[in-house]
């Protein structure tokens, strides 16, 4: 076991977010930053999105998930900065000391800071209990997404997928394209809870059916596969109605229920979690409640594009960076922020009466409106507000404040995030 | 007709029609959603990927996309056109695998395959 | 000719080929799944039973009383998880306090010791999730948990070790009688001679033995269903909590597994499909409701899957062990629970006769000691390094949820009666055990199947026959 190591900013995960942060971090000023991934390669879950539609914001221009990759590993080479692979990361400490594996053996790095980028998994099966054969041929969309663009293996020939997220909107389209039948796109919910622009290039371009307020509730087997799933109309409530069942004949199931922050490195180090988001908690530094422990990208909250989740994870390298070469400042008073009215969400939390500095919050709205004025408040007073239209909760609204309206923020004792008329 | 516009995530729904020569469209959030609309309404154009089979190479698979938007009803068409391609590596990112007809977009590496050492 | 053949390498097939191991004798078990432990040996509640449930005299009650004792050593020389931890079996009204010394003194009866019946109160002050309404429980010390399948792999593993064969995906379609021996024809339709014929076919031995001409009992199959909790719900019960039968009918249990999960179910519904594993949703519902009387703060949105066992229940009630009226058939049926607990103490006392039959004489070297897989998970920082030091495989992790290495699946597919399917490593390894459920590592797990099998990919399955992972190349 190698104990020697030390670096100012360790970032764990290689995918956007880590690459953003590990960028950031650097030109921030910490040049010994490492960056730990797991895989054999940089890029993280872009490398199997193989479709456009990536860097709008960031790069101006509509990349595939590994071009959109390749820009980001190239900025962090240009850089030079050192990155590991195949090496997982097992346990963060509190102090700071990052123990991980990999085909050299088991060692540890005592980080100044770290940034924890692991990105988020997809429910299961088991985590909605669909009832039914335990039989092959039932995948997560993501699965279904690595066997096919990165493995080059048909998940299926005759798909019906259940879940509108985007991953499930892609691979309907993705499955068609490489010659699969697509049946139908199940969502128990009364709409789609993938972008619009999804449904329209990835279901409508192909015909392919999007059954709203619909469930599968029971899956069938014929030989050990997947033979066909019984659909179901489903009632405001999100229950199947009986006597509404219908059979759909195909031999993949594909899942697109949600996803979820991987956090067992952040439980497992004791930072506290977020009731709704199920990622970290965080103040606008994107610090958790351990000092100099950082978190950013889907690990913090699932984002709804990647060029958000690297602005963000800028946020975190930066301050992490920061953190590490002026040492860590006295923790003042944090006011966390209410969300009210349309808002399901914020990300910060939290924000930091004692710091400085322009605030950016990204939040989620938990219901669709036509539009609406987003609201921050400081002490019943507002101080910012921005009109959007198309409010749906698949899209996060960012509110970019600037440093007196943050200023304000930092001197209330109530701050409240809320869409309005 | 209304059409979701697929330009950026927001996805605005437009509302389109022709009128006289021109057009009347609302509901777009930008210009680039007018010029989105309209093309639905006379030529709809996308983007699209695919996963190829490559021999020869450090992966067994290489990525595709539209090097510019194709007409939406060739997309069958070219998708098995390319998939009954017979590639083999080395392959850069950007070099064209099958090159698109009536000036439209080609279908170009999105990544780079090496050689098998 | 083979001296005995054993149908079915379940539980019991595994434990007594691996019993009848320490005697000379030449041993085949033919087994119509892909791997061992295929039915209801993977899919129950891996409880290692106190013994105070079965009625006194049955057979249920002897060999559980046997049985627990040897899980001890067993557990060590065979290297499987397992854990006394104890057991309440909780009372939810005041007057059910006389069922629980009922209950009490049918276990003295049955010779076990340290029972004692506890209050509410008692139960709550170490287990703070059980709920408010249990007004007492008897407690059992000697209960213990067990991952059943691990159990039954480690059994079969010593049993090959021992000189017993295993002939997989086949299903046996006769049994007769010729003479001195008995002829086993298979589906495949190769054939078999044996002087002994144990019939161990779970929920289907009542079919088998008809086969043979003893068909004098049934077998009913009776469906269980059960949510398997996230690791992170643990702090629910340290305990294995069993309900007194209510009103509203036999209760569910909620246990801690040996891996950390928490486990809640069976439900019990009699089914005419044997093979029907597939959840229902009235089945998951009835499992949770049921497992919330015990522990009210059970969420089902920790849960990480579901699944179904088949138990084979007998129309005589209690375990059917021993000759049968055709020579040279042995029945081993009716095993349902205490049935993994007794297990051990069957292949013993069924080693033993069938040692007697044969004239089979003990063996002198025995290999006493299997190891299993080298568990990453469980290991320190230094135990790490050191196998990764031996073996750079061991320091690729593969499965992120469990902490499975690319070194451990590869182990427990290359070892003797190694897995040949995503399912057959997940029991080996817990690959795909885990919270995501095999959603990340399915995809390398399907290719360090078939790379280290030499099968293409497009033949690799999730649980053999026809089960294929991947409709073919893009």
């Amino acid at each position: 076991m190698i104990n020697s190591e030390h670096r100012s900013v360790v970032v764990i995960g290689g995918g956007p977010a880590g690459l953003s942060a590990a960028i950031a971090a650097y030109d921030a000023g910490a040049k010994d930053v490492l960056i730990l991934e797991r895989d054999g390669r940089l890029g993280g879950i872009l490398n199997q999105c193989i479709h456009a539609g990536f860097g709008l914001t960031l790069f101006k221009s509509e990349l595939t998930g590994p071009e959109y990759a390749a820009r980001l590993i190239d900025m962090a080479a240009e850089r030079g900065i050192e990155y590991r692979l195949d090496t997982a990361v097992t346990r963060v400490d509190a102090d700071k000391t990052v123990t991980c594996v990999s085909r050299e053996g088991v060692f540890r790095i005592a980080a100044s800071a770290v940034v924890l980028t692991c990105g988020c998994r997809e429910r299961p099966r088991g985590a909605i209990g669909i009832a039914g054969a335990r039989c092959a041929g039932v995948y997560t969309a993501g699965t279904a997404q690595k066997l096919v663009n990165i493995m080059g293996y048909m998940a299926g020939k005759e798909c019906v997928i259940l879940g509108s997220g985007d991953i499930g909107l892609i691979m309907a389209r993705r499955m068609t394209l490489q010659g699969a039948k697509v049946r139908a796109v199940l969502e128990i919910m009364p709409r789609a809870s993938g972008l619009p622009r999804n449904v329209a290039q990835c279901l409508d371009d192909f015909n392919i059916p999007l059954m709203t307020s619909h469930t599968v509730v029971d899956i069938l087997s014929r030989n050990g596969r997947v033979s066909g799933v019984i659909a179901a109309k489903t009632d405001e409530s999100m229950r199947p109605i009986a006597g509404s069942e219908f059979l759909l004949p195909c031999d993949t199931l594909l899942l697109s229920v949600g996803l979820v922050p991987e956090t067992e490195l952040a439980r497992d180090a004791g930072i506290g979690l977020h009731a709704t988001t199920g990622g970290a908690k965080v103040d606008d530094s994107l610090m958790s409640d351990i000092d100099g422990i950082f978190c950013a990208g889907n690990m913090l909250h699932v984002h709804d594009l990647a060029d958000y989740a690297c602005l963000e994870s800028e946020v975190a390298g930066r301050n992490a960076a920061l953190y590490a070469l002026k040492g860590a400042a006295a923790r003042g008073k944090s006011v966390p922020v209410e969300c009210s009215d349309g808002i399901r969400y914020t990300v910060p939390m939290q924000v930091l009466s004692s710091a400085s500095g322009a605030i950016t919050f990204t939040a989620r709205p938990s219901t669709e409106r036509a539009s609406g004025r987003i609201c921050v408040e400081a002490d019943g007073e507002e101080i910012y507000s921005k009109r959007e239209l198309g409010i749906r909760p698949a899209c996060m609204l960012r509110l970019t404040l600037n440093t007196a309206q943050s200023d304000k923020l930092r001197s209330a004792s109530r701050i409240c995030v809320s869409v309005r008329e | 007709m209304e059409v979701t516009c697929i330009v950026c995530p927001r996805g605005c729904t437009v509302e389109i029609a022709h009128s006289g020569d021109g057009y009347t469209v609302s509901g777009n959030g930008c210009k680039r959603g007018r010029d989105y609309a309209i093309s639905e309404l006379s030529c709809p154009m996308r983007n699209f990927s695919l996963t190829l089979p490559i021999t020869g190479g450090d992966a067994d698979v290489i990525a595709v996309r539209t090097s510019s938007p194709v007409k939406r009803e060739r997309i069958a068409d070219i998708a098995a056109a390319a998939r009954s391609l017979a590639l083999s590596a080395p392959i850069k990112a950007g070099e064209i695998i099958m090159a698109g007809e009536d000036g439209e977009g080609d279908l170009i590496a999105v990544a780079t395959v090496n050689s098998r050492e | 000719m083979k001296d005995v053949i054993i149908i079915g390498a379940g539980v019991c097939g595994c434990a007594i080929a691996d019993a009848l191991g320490e005697y000379d004798c030449d041993i085949a078990v033919i087994e119509r799944a892909s791997d061992v432990a295929c039915g209801a040996s993977k899919a129950n509640s891996g409880i290692v039973h106190g013994g105070f449930d079965a009625p006194i005299g049955s057979l249920k009650a002897k060999f559980n009383a046997l049985g627990n004792p040897m899980f001890d050593t067993l557990a060590e020389q065979l290297d499987f998880p397992f854990r006394r931890n104890g057991a309440y079996v909780l009372a939810f009204d005041t007057d059910r306090i006389s069922s629980l010394n009922a209950l009490l003194k049918r276990g003295i009866a049955n010779g076990i010791s340290g029972l004692k019946i506890v209050s509410g109160d008692d139960v709550r002050k170490l287990n703070p999730n059980v709920s408010a309404a249990v007004t007492a429980a008897l407690y059992s010390p000697s209960s213990g948990i067990v991952s059943p399948y691990e159990m039954t792999i480690a059994f079969a593993e010593r049993a090959y070790m021992r000189g017993a064969r295993f002939i997989f995906d086949t299903c046996v379609t006769s049994v007769t009688r010729y003479g001195d021996y008995m002829r086993v024809t298979c589906s495949d339709n190769s054939c078999y001679e044996a002087r002994l014929v144990i019939n161990c076919a779970g929920v289907h031995a009542d079919e088998i033995a008809a086969m043979a001409g003893a068909g004098d009992f049934r077998i009913k199959g009776r469906r269980g269903e059960y949510y398997l909790l996230d690791k992170t719900q643990s702090y629910l019960t340290d305990a294995t909590l069993f309900q007194l039968p209510t009103a509203l009918g036999k209760g569910v249990l909620v246990a801690p597994t040996v891996h950390g999960n928490v486990l809640v179910g069976p439900t019990a519904l009699d089914t005419d499909n044997k093979d029907d594993v597939s959840a229902t949703a009235l089945g998951l519902a009835e499992a949770a409701d049921k497992g919330r009387l015990s522990v009210p703060s059970i969420s089902l949105k920790s849960a990480i899957t579901q699944f179904v066992g088949v138990r084979a229940h007998s129309d005589r009630d209690d375990f059917i062990i021993g000759m049968s009226s055709v020579e040279g058939f042995y029945n081993v049926a009716g095993i349902e629970s205490p049935g993994l607990t007794s297990a051990p103490a069957i292949a013993v006392h069924v080693a033993k006769e069938a040692a007697q039959y044969l004239g089979a004489s003990r063996k002198q070297d025995l290999v006493v000691i299997r190891k299993g897989i080298p568990c990453f998970a469980a290991m320190s920082d230094d135990e790490r390094a050191k196998l990764i030091a031996s073996d750079s495989r061991y320091g690729k992790i593969v499965c992120r949820c469990e902490c499975v290495t690319e070194g451990e699946i590869i182990d427990s597919i290359k070892r003797p009666l190694g897995a040949r399917d995503l399912d057959g490593v997940k029991r080996r390894t817990r690959a795909g055990m885990g919270r995501c459920q095999a959603g990340f590592c399915s995809p390398e797990v399907i290719r360090l199947i078939a790379d280290t099998l030499g099968a293409p990919i497009t033949e690799v399955t999730k649980c053999g026959a026809g089960s294929y992972v991947v409709a073919g190349r893009i």
